[in-house]
């Protein structure tokens, strides 16, 4: 067993510990069933990638850098879902949580694109990727509507947290694609996937405990329940 | 979010500010110091399979720090400054008002005690604001049990006023200066009951003193008549007496000048008795010339001499008989001036009884005024006991008024009959003193 399978292995206990805490909480509170399903997506998704990935299931090798898809399709699947509890979280209305969905995954699939394409078109879906997500960010932060504002505080605080966590950590993805091997390749595979396990691990499984750690200020919510939360904000919007 | 932070809090940067300050230095100073290193140690390693292990390792050293660092930084400072803000929030809406804002916190840290604290400063807050608004309330409560009150008291006094003695408050206010407003009130009232009762009793009395006073002034009216035509009869029986006396009186004059007639032939009497006396004696003198000369002259003179001495004794019988008459007539002047006195004094007496019947007719004159003077006054105490009759009257239409609604009316009307028969009393003894009047 190489070092990368044990990184991926830790990562999995991680995701797995953070799955069976989300599923507990999903199980026990049935007030804030979405969110906790949404956790639960996020972490089972991650987890599952693991598994693979720690198989070394769909790992391909592009001009010689090996890729590990399972990685880009926990991005594309795991992340909407991110984008989604934190929209669910600010109250957006459903057609704003859906731009930024598609801007998320357009982030997502131009960053699996720059990684299965070798040369300039590698670096030309890398700067796609890099430009798309700046609206994304714009559409996490200043462009909120005032919707976030009528939340309750503690709601409020919880988003700005989760939103602040998520953007950062975010963040350096590109910077490790950039260094990994994918881009200039100062930094080794091994280190590479070091690091991102840990963003992984704080972007999904911290991001969930966190959420969890407010869950009694979003239990005191009743109107953030289920369906009805996803329907926050739709009727005037 | 901080956008909509509506107070900016004085100068300097704000905590999430400071925050970003820090980690930008924090890693500002991870990066140098990774360039340095890298400078200084890692390019200096000869071997490139070495140096780009070691670099790789370092780099990721690096981003697992700045990683870390973000970590702290969303957990720890992030958490911290939008904790502050949405504390800082909730702050300013207890200041507005806003009561119902939720300070629950499950954070065991101090940033959990700050809640807890402002949540029992809201707590405490509300309380005292509660306890304000109860007080409120009580004091509302009051007022409006003040104003019942207050209205009871009007109604009662109203009832009072429009004559319903018998009503009383209900003096059982909370309040000490109600309560005793309302007894002040029941007592004000019982006074006032009494004392219209004491009223009617007295009207009732007054009415009794105003009947007496009728029927004194009609029995005074009745004397004073008695007494004007008493008056009448005695001037009349007085004039009569004094023309009586005027007829004594010339009478008596005329027996004056019949004794003074008489007393004049009585003096004639004596002046013939006077002439009688001296014939006599000159008759006497001539019979005694004559005997002496009869005694000169003889025989025949002796005749002579008889005759002389005859006349001389007729003379001395005649002188005799004279000085008899002059005697008698002496006596009888006496007694005739014996009578002219007692007349004279008779006469006097009449004048003088003539004079007092002249004063008796003058003091019934004045009798007869005074009485007309007592019938004036008997007028005026009869209009003054109508006046007192009137006023009687409009008291006790008052006190009757006052105790209509009471029911209990006995009384005012039994004096309203009262004056009214004392009014009747009056107008009948008017009538009576028109009668003395035109009697008169």
């Amino acid at each position: 067993m190489d070092v990368i399978t044990l990184y991926y292995l830790v990562g999995l206990a991680a995701m797995v510990v953070g799955t069976v805490a989300f599923a507990r909480a999903f199980l026990k509170d049935a007030r804030n069933r979405t969110y906790h399903a949404l956790l639960v997506g996020i972490a089972g998704i991650a987890g599952l990638m693991y598994v693979l990935m720690a198989l070394g299931v769909g790992r391909i090798t592009v001009d010689g850098v090996p890729v590990e898809l399972a990685r880009y399709v926990q991005w594309l699947l795991a992340t909407p879902l991110i984008v989604i509890y934190l929209g669910l979280l600010a109250g957006l209305s459903r057609r704003y949580v859906a731009t930024l969905v598609v801007l998320d995954v357009a982030v997502m699939a131009s960053g699996l694109a720059a990684a299965l394409t070798t040369g300039v078109t590698a670096w030309a879906f890398f700067a796609v990727g890099s430009v798309v997500y700046l609206p994304l960010i714009y559409g996490l932060t200043i462009g909120l509507t005032d919707s976030v504002a009528t939340r309750p505080s503690p709601v409020v605080a919880l988003f700005r947290k989760l939103r602040n966590l998520t953007i950062i950590i975010w963040t350096f993805y590109p910077i490790l694609w950039l260094l990994a091997p994918t881009g200039v390749g100062v930094i080794t595979r091994e280190v590479e996937i070091l690091l991102i396990t840990y963003a992984d691990v704080i972007a999904k499984v911290v991001f969930g405990f966190i959420a969890l750690k407010s869950q009694a200020s979003l239990a005191r919510l009743p109107n953030l329940d289920a369906v009805s939360a996803l329907d926050f904000g739709n009727a005037d919007k | 979010m901080g956008a909509s932070n509506p107070v900016e809090s004085g100068e300097g940067l704000r905590f999430s500010q400071r925050l970003v300050v820090a980690l930008s230095g924090a890693g500002l100073a991870i990066a140098s110091f990774g360039a340095l290193s890298y400078v200084r140690v890692i390019a200096e390693i000869s071997d490139p399979a070495v140096r780009s292990a070691v670099t790789s390792s370092f780099v990721g050293l690096v981003l697992t720090a700045a990683i870390s660092l973000v970590l702290v930084a969303v957990t720890v400072g992030s958490n911290a400054a939008i904790t502050l803000e949405l504390l800082a929030q909730k702050a300013r809406r207890i200041e507005n008002g806003e009561m119902d804002v939720d300070l629950s916190t499950t954070r065991s840290d101090e940033f959990g005690t700050l809640a807890n604290s402002l949540a029992s400063m809201r707590d405490s807050l509300e309380d005292r604001i509660a306890t304000i608004e109860e007080n409120r309330r009580e004091l509302r409560q009051r007022n409006e049990a003040i104003e019942r009150t207050a209205e009871h008291y009007r109604e009662v006094l109203q009832a009072v006023t429009s004559g319903d003695l018998s009503r009383r408050a209900n003096a059982d206010a909370d309040v000490d200066a109600l309560r005793e407003i309302g007894e002040a009130i029941n007592l004000t009232a019982a006074t006032l009951e009494e004392a219209t009762g004491n009223i009617a009793t007295q009207m009732e009395q007054l009415s009794a003193n105003a009947e007496e006073v009728a029927a004194s002034t009609q029995e005074l009216g009745e004397t004073s008549e008695r007494a004007a035509s008493v008056g009448q009869e005695g001037q009349a029986a007085a004039r009569e007496a004094i023309a009586e006396m005027d007829e004594v009186e010339s009478e008596t004059d005329a027996v004056v000048r019949r004794i003074e007639n008489l007393e004049a032939e009585m003096d004639e009497i004596n002046d013939i008795l006077q002439l009688i006396g001296r014939v006599a004696q000159k008759t006497n003198i001539l019979a005694v010339n004559a005997r002496i000369e009869s005694s000169r002259g003889g025989d025949s003179g002796e005749g002579y001499s008889v005759v002389a001495e005859e006349i001389r004794e007729l003379a001395e019988e005649t002188k005799e008989a004279a000085e008899e008459v002059e005697t008698r007539l002496t006596s009888l002047r006496e007694q005739i001036e014996d009578t002219g006195v007692d007349v004279r004094e008779t006469r006097q007496r009449v004048e003088r009884a003539s004079r007092t019947v002249e004063q008796t007719v003058s003091s019934l004159d004045d009798v007869a005024s005074l009485a007309d003077s007592v019938d004036e006054n008997v007028k005026n105490i009869g209009q003054a006991t109508d006046d007192q009759a009137q006023s009687v009257q409009r008291v006790a239409e008052q006190v009757d008024s006052l105790m209509e609604i009471d029911g209990d009316a006995g009384p005012t009307d039994a004096v309203g009959v009262d004056a009214e028969s004392t009014r009747g009393t009056d107008e009948s003894f008017e009538s009576a003193q028109q009668d003395t009047v035109t009697g008169q």
